[in-house]
């Protein structure tokens, strides 16, 4: 085991900023138990929702006496109902998320790996949710959900392994199928929660995003964490290299000087791309490149949501 | 172009530095991981082939700076092609060969067009108010451009060249006309001669002069192997009626030949002859005789092809007159005849048309009695020479005068029998009225006028001319008695008649021994035949040929040209011309290559002392270019570092 594995994702003080973040769900979730969150149910809050005709068994505090005043009619006033939050933390663990850059042979454990960065993301993401207490939980992916997914829990102990299994690293060698990961990851969702996913998402075969919106179909709430490097943003190299990738990728010699400006614009085209391909599936997509801080990646996603 | 450090060329194996570099750059480039390869490989795929085209350019500029700075650093340097390079004013003679040798090819460019070059160059390094004349050497030599300062008009001149002529070399002529064109002149004077001179120019010291800066270019070294048609001639042959036999002399290199007679591109007949190898006569080539026998068509000419690969293909082809008409036809009336052929009135001047030379067609003729002198016959007639008739019957006299007035030659030449008040009146129209015969001194001799044949021949007796208003006086007497008209001529009509006061043979003259008696009856007859029929004749290159009125020439190269006043001298090229009478072919005459042009032997181009010539000969100088070498591989690293910062 690396020392990745060991080390926890989540740094005290990331953790401290993200707990002053506040997230709600922007569709309706359901959960056990009762939370912050709209609920699809009828419950007891004080969010107004309908009148009902009064059926026996009813109880009577809930007789709207006005509405009887004016219509002679006995109805009862119905509530939102507001439940905890069910999240499932989805970290891509293919090879190409475990590159900290070019400098990372130089820079050692300073160096931010992609899925230490994405750790970290759906880590402080967790404790958001723990912290106002609704349960999350998940785990890794790669050409497939992997067998250990941890349920969404609300207890310190569950955190505690959600963590263990986000600080997993990647497995050399081992591709991405973000496809058939998402499928598998739609049959386990069940009821309605939010899915978070961090990937770099360079599977680029075109079916990867429809499992997304059958997701979002089934009432999920999804938020695609794009987690990529700086180096892969803007490849600060000069000069001839040969460029091997780390799924399997045929080698390439190119010259940095000639190339960098199509290279940009294939990145800018990639991550558009990405942006847009969620937006009709109806997820919510984040870039999160390695040297942006987490909590203002999750900052933009709850203000975000609060303009909403 | 030469080295003056020719191991610094060693420099040059630095070129391998670059490219192992750009190989081992290739093979050494470091290896990095890259999530996003694929985009990577993407961009690639547009800007690969600009990265490829950058990498070779790169290549070739860093190549090419090494081999420059490596011949730069060799001292390399260029011979001039300038003659006279020191920048001073001066009054130049430009001699440019254009003879027939000179239209040899060495390494692809003909010699005339390299002189063409040089002469250019020649004119571009001259200063303002310079003088130039320009002369050519092709015979005859010819003073093109007189001494002039516009440098323009010379230009124009070579411009102007044909790039090919069959003329023969009249090298040491026109060395004497640019001489003559530079008297005068107050600037230092200077003559630049560009020639291949070969060995039959046989120019073996220049003119004597004083304060003449000579320079010979010797533009042809070395003497290819060149074959060549010396001699074709057209007779019927005697085996077999209607079929011409045509006898060509060549020189040939050893081996087996195709020799072909073609019309406008129809092969007549071929045939292949065998060169023995004999007495070599030039570079490897020996002489050898074939005949090729043709039933031609009815036309008039023809060309003998050689078919090989040589240096010079202008004289790998000769024109040939294919028809017996293209002999002059002359009709002899004797006057006096006698079965004595040395007594004969006739006798001597039928030997000497007998020994007209026949490769311009020669001169056939036919001796009639006055009483079977039939004017029907003279359709068929050019010449007709009345020697010693006493008189004629009228309707003779009258077809006579009708023969003249439609073209055709009249000589008359008096004698014993003849009664010069009859022969006034039975032909008014003669260039001069004869008066009675008188004796001359005895020291008395006959002398040409203009361009007939010199004579040195005595006479005694002639019949008094005087001569009508317009007639020329060709030859007279000289001497003891002085200016006596003897040979006089004019036209009548659109023929020419002459009269001789003296008989033809030797009875008043010594004119038949006289070595001028051929020429003088070949080109009298020929002058008197010129205004009936076009002559279809063996001429020189550049040779002025006179033609009748509104004849039109077609050269061989196809163009058609008019004749200036009668007369036609754009004959530089060989071929066959034909002269046209509206859309058909009237007659033709050949112009042919001089065989010695054939002969590519290099000469020697004299020695210029310092003697009475007063002159330098031109050394090729050594114009270093090295720095251009230099700049040259300074301009690859700019561009090379410009390349590199893209």
């Amino acid at each position: 085991m690396t020392t990745e594995a060991t080390r926890s994702p989540l740094d005290p003080e990331v953790a401290r900023r993200a707990a002053a973040l506040s997230y709600r769900a922007r569709s309706a979730v359901e959960g056990l138990l009762s939370g912050m969150h709209r609920s699809p149910h009828r419950g007891p809050s004080v969010v107004f929702v309908e009148h009902r005709d009064y059926r026996p068994g009813d109880e009577p505090r809930l007789l709207d006496w006005r509405a009887f005043a004016r219509t002679d009619r006995h109805v009862v006033k119905r509530f939102e109902q507001e439940t905890q939050l069910r999240a499932w933390l989805l970290l891509d663990r293919s090879a190409s998320m475990a590159w900290g850059g070019f400098d990372a042979d130089t820079l050692g454990d300073e160096a931010i790996r992609k899925d230490a960065h994405g750790a970290t993301l759906l880590a402080a993401f967790a404790y958001l949710l723990l912290r106002q207490g609704d349960a999350a939980g998940g785990g890794g992916f790669d050409v497939a959900l992997h067998d250990d997914l941890l349920p969404p829990g609300s207890r310190p102990a569950h955190f505690e392994q959600l963590l263990a299994r986000l600080a997993r690293p990647a497995a050399a060698e081992a591709r991405t199928d973000l496809a058939q990961s998402l499928r598998a990851g739609v049959e386990r969702a069940g009821r309605r929660g939010v899915v978070a996913i961090a990937s770099d998402l360079l599977d680029r075969r075109t079916e990867v995003f429809a499992p997304l919106a059958q997701l979002v179909a089934r009432g999920h709430e999804v938020i695609v964490f794009h987690v990529l490097h700086r180096d892969e943003l803007e490849l600060p190299l000069r000069g001839a290299a040969r460029f091997v990738g780390l799924e399997g990728e045929a080698p390439l010699e190119a010259d940095l000087d000639v190339v960098r400006e199509d290279y940009l614009r294939e990145v800018r085209a990639f991550v558009d791309e990405a942006r847009q391909s969620c937006a009709t599936a109806g997820a919510r997509y984040l870039l999160a490149p390695t040297d942006v801080p987490v909590e203002r990646t999750l900052a933009e996603l709850v203000g975000r949501r609060r303009r909403r | 172009m030469g080295f003056t450090l020719p191991l610094a060329l060693l420099g040059a194996l630095a070129v391998a530095a670059p490219i192992l570099i750009h190989l081992l750059r290739q093979r050494d480039v470091p290896t990095r991981s890259l999530p996003t390869v694929a985009l990577l490989r993407r961009a690639t795929a547009e800007s690969r082939r600009k990265l490829r085209l950058r990498d070779r350019l790169l290549l070739l500029l860093r190549a090419l700076a090494v081999l420059a700075f490596a011949l730069g650093a060799s001292g390399p340097w260029l011979a001039s092609s300038r003659a006279f390079d020191d920048g001073r004013r001066a009054s130049i003679a430009i001699v440019l060969d254009d003879s027939m040798s000179m239209a040899r090819r060495e390494s692809g460019e003909r010699l005339l067009a390299t002189a063409i070059a040089r002469a250019n160059d020649q004119l571009d390094a001259l200063p303002p108010d310079s003088e130039v004349a320009l002369v050519l050497a092709g015979a005859p030599a010819r003073l093109v451009v007189p001494r002039t300062r516009e440098l323009a008009r010379v230009r124009r001149a070579l411009a102007a060249l044909p790039d090919t002529s069959a003329r023969g070399t009249a090298l040491s002529e026109a060395l004497e006309l640019a001489r003559a064109s530079l008297s005068g002149a107050a600037q230092p004077r200077r003559v630049v001669v560009f020639s291949d001179f070969a060995a039959h120019a046989r120019l073996t010291e220049l003119p004597p002069t004083r304060g003449i800066e000579w320079a010979l270019e010797a533009l042809a070294p070395a003497a290819p192997a060149n074959a060549a048609i010396l001699e074709a001639h057209a007779a019927p042959d005697p085996t077999t009626p209607g079929r011409l036999s045509i006898e060509v002399v060549l020189r040939a290199p050893e081996g087996r030949h195709a020799l072909e007679v073609v019309h406008d591109d129809v092969v007549l007949g071929r045939t292949e002859v065998g060169v023995e190898p004999g007495v070599e006569v030039a570079a490897l080539v020996h002489p050898a005789r074939a005949t090729v026998h043709v039933t031609p068509p009815p036309v008039p000419d023809a060309t003998v092809r050689l078919v090989i690969e040589d240096a010079l293909d202008l004289d790998d082809a000769r024109g040939v007159l294919l028809r017996p008409s293209a002999a002059l036809r002359t009709l002899l009336v004797d006057g006096e005849p006698h079965p004595s052929r040395d007594r004969d009135e006739v006798g001597f001047l039928a030997r000497a048309l007998e020994a007209t030379p026949h490769d311009d067609g020669g001169i056939a003729f036919r001796i009639v009695d006055p009483d079977a002198f039939a004017p029907s016959a003279l359709d068929e007639i050019d010449v007709v020479v009345l020697a010693n008739v006493a008189t004629l019957r009228p309707r003779d006299a009258e077809s006579l005068r009708r023969f003249v007035e439609q073209g055709g030659g009249l000589l008359v030449a008096v004698g014993e029998r003849v009664e010069p008040r009859v022969l006034r009146a039975q032909l008014p129209w003669l260039p001069a009225s004869p008066r009675a015969a008188r004796a001359l001194p005895e020291q008395t001799t006959l002398r040409s006028v203009g361009r007939l044949p010199t004579l040195d021949a005595r006479v005694s007796r002639v019949v008094v001319l005087e001569p009508a208003l317009g007639a020329d006086v060709l030859v007279e007497t000289a001497g003891a008695d002085e200016g006596a008209p003897v040979l006089v001529r004019s036209t009548f009509g659109e023929g020419r008649v002459a009269v001789l006061a003296i008989p033809v043979d030797d009875a008043w003259s010594e004119l038949p021994y006289s070595p001028g008696y051929l020429p003088l009856v070949s080109e009298l007859l020929r002058d008197l035949a010129a205004a009936r029929r076009a002559p279809s004749a063996m001429l020189s290159a550049g040779a002025s040929i006179e033609l009748a009125p509104q004849s039109l020439v077609r050269a061989p190269d196809g163009t058609v040209h008019e004749p200036v006043d009668g007369r036609f001298d754009d004959t530089a090229a060989p071929g066959v011309y034909r002269v046209l009478d509206g859309d058909d072919v009237k007659s033709s005459f050949v112009v042919a290559s001089p065989a010695s042009e054939s002969d590519l032997t290099p000469g020697s181009p004299p020695e210029v002392t310092a003697g009475d010539t007063n002159g330098t000969r031109s050394e090729r100088r050594r114009r270093p270019i090295d720095p251009w070498f230099f700049l040259l591989g300074g301009l690859c690293l700019l561009g090379e570092g410009w390349l590199r910062a893209r």
